[in-house]
């Protein structure tokens, strides 16, 4: 009796100890893409390949980094989706909007394929945001596809990864620019 | 007118009176007979002095002979003349009379050789053309007899020597079928040293006996352990090492020949000076087969054919020649004493010759050893066996070595038997023997085998298998219709990739749980401690740029 006691006063002690303790901080979840109604598109399809990224950014946490070599994960900023499928998405809406000669989709058969690869895609504690990797596109069936590369950054204008992913997002818009800029207006 | 008158009357009376001459004794009138006489009588003289001496030859015909025509000739010089021709007593010969030069009178002996020179057509060529013009003459061939003669036996034909030529005479004796011809050279080593003067047969011992002229300085080459052989022809012998094609000369090809050499595992033996006879055999190689040596006799019972086997076949020790088969069967009624006969042994007695000379060396041999070391090797476990001697004819030798399991210390010592006297050789079956009877009793038990069971049962396999066939077929489209379910683009195949997705998603978010629980176990109960995370800082505003 006085030892079934003693063990509930423990728990309830150690209870109240873990009360006593800070409160963890809260998490918070972001979305790349920012879905909008598109119009009814026209133009030749060109499908775009799923994007491929390096391990490190194939799971939800924000990374950041904090030196040339030193790479840290967030605990309580995360992707609401899953990262390539996001950077897919928005490409293809920002690539479609961009060109007027072709339309750009999912998949597509007897048609163009674009092929993405992302090396980097975060913030640094140098206050940017950097989106590096290759691109190789193939206009129609049969075509040549050539690998061409891509290095992009944009400055955080304010404090946070909400500053952050905005950039990131707005990095994703400058290269479906230039990937349109470069190889369909001629 | 009275002077004139008494001179007249004077005159008259003179005249009328006769005058008296005394006559001479010889007339000259006589000086011709006389003279004539001298001269015949010188004549005469001369003839006799210068008569010839008269010899009778005998021949079988006077074909090409006339009576004071015919001249007789000693190298193309006339030494005498035919002067008669007539009939022996008997009117079985030609008695030809011949007168011959008294200077040639020392060439008539024993010896001497006269023949009649005509157109002669043979196998050494044309001869005697100049006499069809001049007609046929008898030539002679002077002796070194001492004693002379007048009686003679003409020749038919030119003697092939001279008969005081330099060399040897020879005696060749023969039971062959392949006789050479008179004339026809005699070799050694390709060289021709003779001729051969004459062949005769002899029909009660059926052998043929050959006089051979060896010419010196090559009679020399005769010694005791010369052979000779009959060179004529080609001879063809096809063994199981090849065929062999032998040919001499170009006139032994068409007229035959005798060679002769000392065969090489003999030394070369005394020469010969005349008189002794040698045998002449068939061939070179019949030489060595056939040619006499001291000999072993022992006996094989054979249970196999004997079919192939003759008498000369050769005897042979791994491959040496060692002996010979002296008769590859003796006669069924011929029973050997001691020995049981053919209806209660089948087997067959070979009687077989070894022969020590072929594999020794010299002269000197010893045979009680020689056979001492036969009876110890088949008591170690010497065997005979029948093998084929050519593939072509089927002719069989007998083959002796060590049985297999005398080679490998396994034979225990035989005794040895003996078939009458005759010791005997084991014999076993050859190696195409032994192969044979192990195939035909591979073939038995295949024989025996049960077959129709056998494909009885195969065929009811072969439908279970069948109707196994069917169903493992109809498993097979089933397969084959969930596979294309599962295939890229069918809605399990995309929910499954859907799953696969979340479960990656799902590990890589426990991960973190786990390094932190791995780190600091009462995590779950004291919280892990974290701090807030490090958030990026912004840096002075600057425009976008891009490569």
């Amino acid at each position: 009796m006085n030892m079934l006691r003693f063990m509930a006063l423990a728990l309830a002690g150690m209870m109240l100890i873990g009360c006593t303790s800070t409160p963890p901080p809260r998490p918070h979840y972001y979305v790349l893409d920012t879905p909008k109604a598109t119009p009814i598109e026209t133009g030749k399809p060109i499908a775009v390949a799923a994007v491929s990224v390096p391990d490190y950014l194939r799971q939800r946490k924000l990374v950041m980094r904090q030196s040339s070599q030193q790479i840290i994960f967030a605990n309580y900023h995360s992707w609401a989706d899953d990262l390539p499928a996001s950077i897919r998405r928005v490409l293809i809406e920002e690539l479609s909007a961009a060109s007027s000669l072709y339309r750009f989709v999912d998949s597509c058969t007897d048609c163009g394929e674009l092929q993405v690869r992302v090396d980097q895609f975060y913030p640094t504690d140098a206050g940017q945001a950097v989106l590096s990797g290759s691109y190789s596109l193939r206009m129609g069936q049969g075509g040549e596809q050539h690998a061409q590369p891509f290095y992009l950054e944009r400055p955080l204008r304010d404090d946070g990864y909400d500053e952050a992913v905005s950039q990131m997002r707005q990095l994703l818009l400058d290269l479906s620019q230039i990937i349109v800029a470069k190889n369909m207006k001629k | 007118m009275a002077e004139a008158n008494n001179t007249e009357n004077e005159g008259q009376s003179r005249a009328q009176r006769p005058v008296m001459k005394s006559k001479p004794r010889f007339s000259p009138i006589w000086l011709l007979p006389l003279l004539a006489l001298a001269i015949g009588g010188w004549m005469v003289y001369d003839d006799w002095q210068n008569k010839g001496v008269h010899i009778e030859v005998i021949f079988d015909t006077a074909e090409g002979i006339e009576a004071d025509k015919t001249l007789v000739k000693y190298r193309n010089v006339d030494v005498g003349k035919v002067s008669a021709i007539s009939f022996t007593n008997d009117r079985d010969a030609i008695v030809v009379s011949i007168e011959i030069d008294k200077a040639m009178q020392d060439f008539l002996n024993e010896d001497t050789q006269f023949w009649v020179v005509r157109p002669r057509i043979g196998a050494e060529g044309i001869s005697g053309l100049n006499t069809v013009l001049s007609g046929a003459y008898i030539s002679l061939s002077p002796g070194s007899a001492a004693e002379f003669t007048t009686s003679f036996e003409g020749r038919n034909k030119p003697p092939v020597t001279s008969p005081n030529a330099d060399g040897l005479f020879l005696t060749l004796t023969s039971d062959g079928s392949k006789p050479p011809r008179v004339g026809s050279p005699v070799t050694y080593r390709g060289f021709t040293v003779g001729r051969i003067e004459s062949s005769e047969f002899d029909p009660e011992s059926r052998t043929a006996s050959y006089g051979v002229f060896i010419d010196a300085p090559y009679n020399s080459l005769i010694t005791t352990n010369t052979f000779f052989w009959n060179s004529g022809g080609i001879s063809v012998n096809a063994t199981t090492e090849g065929v062999k094609v032998d040919i001499a000369t170009i006139e032994t090809l068409i007229s035959g020949g005798v060679e002769f050499d000392v065969p090489e595992d003999l030394d070369l033996g005394k020469p010969v000076t005349g008189g002794k006879d040698f045998t002449l055999y068939d061939s070179r190689d019949s030489v060595d087969n056939r040619r006499k040596y001291e000999y072993l006799e022992y006996a094989l019972l054979v249970e196999d054919s004997v079919s192939g086997l003759r008498k000369g076949a050769a005897v042979e020790y791994r491959g040496i020649r060692m002996g010979t088969v002296e008769s590859p069967y003796l006669p069924f009624n011929q029973k050997v004493e001691g020995e049981q006969d053919i209806t209660t042994d089948p087997r067959i007695p070979v009687i077989i010759r070894v022969e020590p000379g072929r594999m020794y060396e010299g002269d000197e041999i010893d045979i009680p050893a020689f056979e001492s070391l036969i009876t110890s090797s088949i008591e170690k476990g010497l065997v005979a066996r029948l093998q084929t001697a050519n593939i072509l004819t089927g002719a069989l030798k007998v083959s002796l070595d060590f049985s297999a399991e005398a080679k490998q210390g396994e034979e225990e010592k035989q005794r040895v038997e003996s078939y009458g006297r005759y010791p005997v050789i084991p014999t076993q079956r050859s190696g195409l023997d032994n192969l044979t009877a192990k195939v035909e009793g591979i073939l038995e038990r295949i024989e025996k085998l049960p077959f129709e069971q056998t494909l009885a049962n195969a065929n009811g396999a072969i439908d279970s298998t069948g109707s196994a066939a069917r169903s493992t077929e109809k498993s097979m489209e089933e397969f084959q219709q969930m596979a294309r379910g599962l295939q890229p683009g069918s809605p399990i195949y995309a929910s499954l990739q859907d799953t696969l997705q979340q479960l990656q998603d799902t590990l890589r978010s426990v991960r973190p749980l786990i390094n932190e629980l791995t780190n600091k176990p009462n995590a779950l109960i004291f919280g892990s401690g974290q701090k807030a995370d490090i958030e990026p800082k912004a840096k002075p505003a600057a425009g976008a740029r891009g490569q």
